[in-house]
């Protein structure tokens, strides 16, 4: 249960003690006031009193101040340390200064950094800027991987030539009379060249390899060479063009031979020459002309079509014209016009032909002009009396008959053969 | 030889509910010297919370002229009076009582259901 007074309790003066007195037994505890709220005051596990100063003036102090630590960062803007001097080195391990900018240059003069060393790894110098006139100073490299690329000096061993390849030319020195520029066995030295410009070179006194080509064995090669060059001469005399000319001097070897496009430049050797079966090729394959040559028989021969008789009078003799039977009639057979009048807009179909038909042959005694048409066109005008007239009729045609007199025939007979 | 006035025990606050506030009567102590209230509460588990202020006035609360305003807040040792939890009790001494009436103030904040009740003891001192 908490307790609650009124009016509110007040300091137990009795806990007042004198300047070098002991210390009470109770004390009264004293706070502060910043001006709107109480606050206490506070002292550490030691009871010294903990103080912050949030500001200050001017302070001088005589003795030594130990700053264990700087709790906060420094306010924002602009603070000013002065001279900080690290007595010693920075501890062992991780030391993180930050970001250092040298805000400007260096002083004039000269500025000691000391020992730079780059961190392992990766670490960069960044690009140098152009500055012709300004000298890097004495620098030692150690090593150099000058790259193996096509615009690097590098290269490597047995890789392919590029036609753009970057390189440094090798230097080489003149000197007209060929001498000694090294100074000793085993010195480095430079290649010689005359006053031409051409390298001198030595060849050495010792022995070729084993078969190689020697002054003594020139002359074996001389007249190898001279046989080929025979040899090939002949072979050339057989070329005409790009094509080389082949004799066959015996007979062409049993069994199947194609010999490809033969062209026989004369006639055949006299005597039986048998070329066995000649097959025209299709198409427009032609035999040429034929010689006179009475008592040979070309046997059984199909003649497409023959020349047409020349002007003037042509005697034909003896000529057998093939039999053309009929390939139709009239259906009536006979038409007796005194009872199937034959009028002027033509009569009823008088055929229904069975096959094509190119002539027919009339037989009448009516003695009127008629005409045979089919389907109202007219095919022939029938000669007075019978006779043949040549026609074109279809298979299957209509045929009618047609009074030409204007009037309709009503008597006599006809009879028509249809001829193929 | 005067007569002493004593109080043995007056509500206050009668188990008035602990979810709603409410002000007590005025009580005069115009011939008290000395008095003490005893606040007890009970109610639901959980986060409840809630204070009491007494108040004191130098005016007639009777007075139909007599406003809220003129009730003062009285400043005690041991800060404001809270009823915090599902029950608990106070006790308030007053060691004078210089004014012409006094009032309990009964603020809830979280409470639920309950109750809570102020009783006062009071009496003069001499006579």
């Amino acid at each position: 249960m908490s307790q609650f007074v009124f009016p509110p309790l007040t300091a137990n003066l009795n806990s007042e003690a004198s300047n070098g007195g002991s210390l009470p037994s109770s004390v009264l505890v004293v706070a502060g006031y910043d001006g709107a709220n109480v606050r206490a005051i506070k002292t550490d596990s030691t009871g010294e009193i903990a103080v912050d100063v949030s500001s200050i003036g001017t302070v001088t102090v005589t003795g030594t101040v130990a700053v264990s630590a700087i709790a906060g960062a420094l306010p924002a803007g602009t603070n000013n340390i002065g001279d900080v001097d690290i007595a010693s080195a920075l501890p062992a391990g991780t030391n993180n200064i930050g970001d250092v900018d040298i805000a400007s240059a260096l002083p004039a003069g000269t500025n000691s950094i000391g020992t730079v060393i780059l961190g392992a790894g990766t670490a960069a110098i960044g690009k140098l800027v152009a500055n012709s006139g300004v000298d890097i100073g004495d620098v030692d490299v150690t090593s150099i991987v000058p790259g193996v690329g096509a615009t690097n000096l590098g290269k490597a061993i047995q890789s392919a030539q590029g036609t753009t390849d970057t390189g440094v030319p090798a230097l080489v020195v003149r000197n007209d009379t060929l001498a000694d520029l090294s100074g000793a066995d085993g010195d480095y030295a430079p290649l010689q060249v005359n006053a031409s410009g051409a390298l001198y070179t030595e060849v050495k006194t010792s022995a070729l390899p084993s078969g190689a080509a020697t002054e003594a064995k020139q002359d074996v090669i001389e007249t190898t060479l001279n046989s080929i060059e025979g040899d090939t001469s002949s072979l050339a005399g057989a070329v005409s063009g790009t094509e080389v000319q082949v004799d066959v001097v015996a007979s062409l070897p049993a069994g199947t031979n194609n010999i490809g496009d033969v062209d026989i430049a004369s006639a055949l050797p006299a005597g039986t020459n048998s070329i066995g079966t000649v097959i025209l090729g299709a198409g427009t394959a032609a035999i040429g002309k034929l010689s006179a040559n009475s008592g040979v028989d070309i046997g059984d021969v199909d003649v497409t079509s023959l020349p047409a008789l020349p002007a003037g009078s042509n005697t034909i003799g003896k000529v057998d014209v093939n039999a053309i039977a009929p390939v139709d009639f009239l259906d009536s057979g006979l038409v007796d016009t005194s009872t199937a009048n034959i009028a002027s807009t033509g009569t009823t179909v008088v055929s229904s032909l069975a096959a094509a038909c190119t002539e027919i042959e009339i037989q009448e005694d009516i003695g009127e002009f008629m005409s045979l048409r089919v389907g109202g066109t007219v095919k022939a005008f029938l000669p007075l009396g019978g006779g043949r007239v040549k026609v074109s009729l279809a298979a299957t045609d209509a045929v009618q008959l047609f009074s030409e007199t204007g009037t309709a025939i009503s008597s006599g007979k006809i009879a028509i053969n249809f001829l193929g | 030889m005067g007569r002493k006035n004593l109080i043995l025990t007056y509500n206050m606050l009668d188990s008035i509910d602990l979810d709603t506030s409410a002000n007590s009567s005025a009580t005069f102590t115009t011939t008290i010297d000395q008095l003490s209230i005893n606040i007890v509460w009970s109610g639901s588990t959980g986060t409840n919370t809630g204070s009491i202020v007494v108040q004191g006035t130098n005016k007639d609360p009777d007075a139909s002229s007599f406003a809220a305003a003129d009730y003062f807040d009285l400043e005690l040792s041991g800060g404001t009076i809270n009823l915090t939890g599902a029950s608990g009790e106070h006790i308030v001494i007053f060691d004078k009582t210089p004014f012409r009436a006094i009032r309990l103030v009964y603020t809830n904040s979280t409470h639920a259901a309950g109750t809570v009740s102020a009783i006062m003891s009071a009496k003069t001192l001499g006579a």
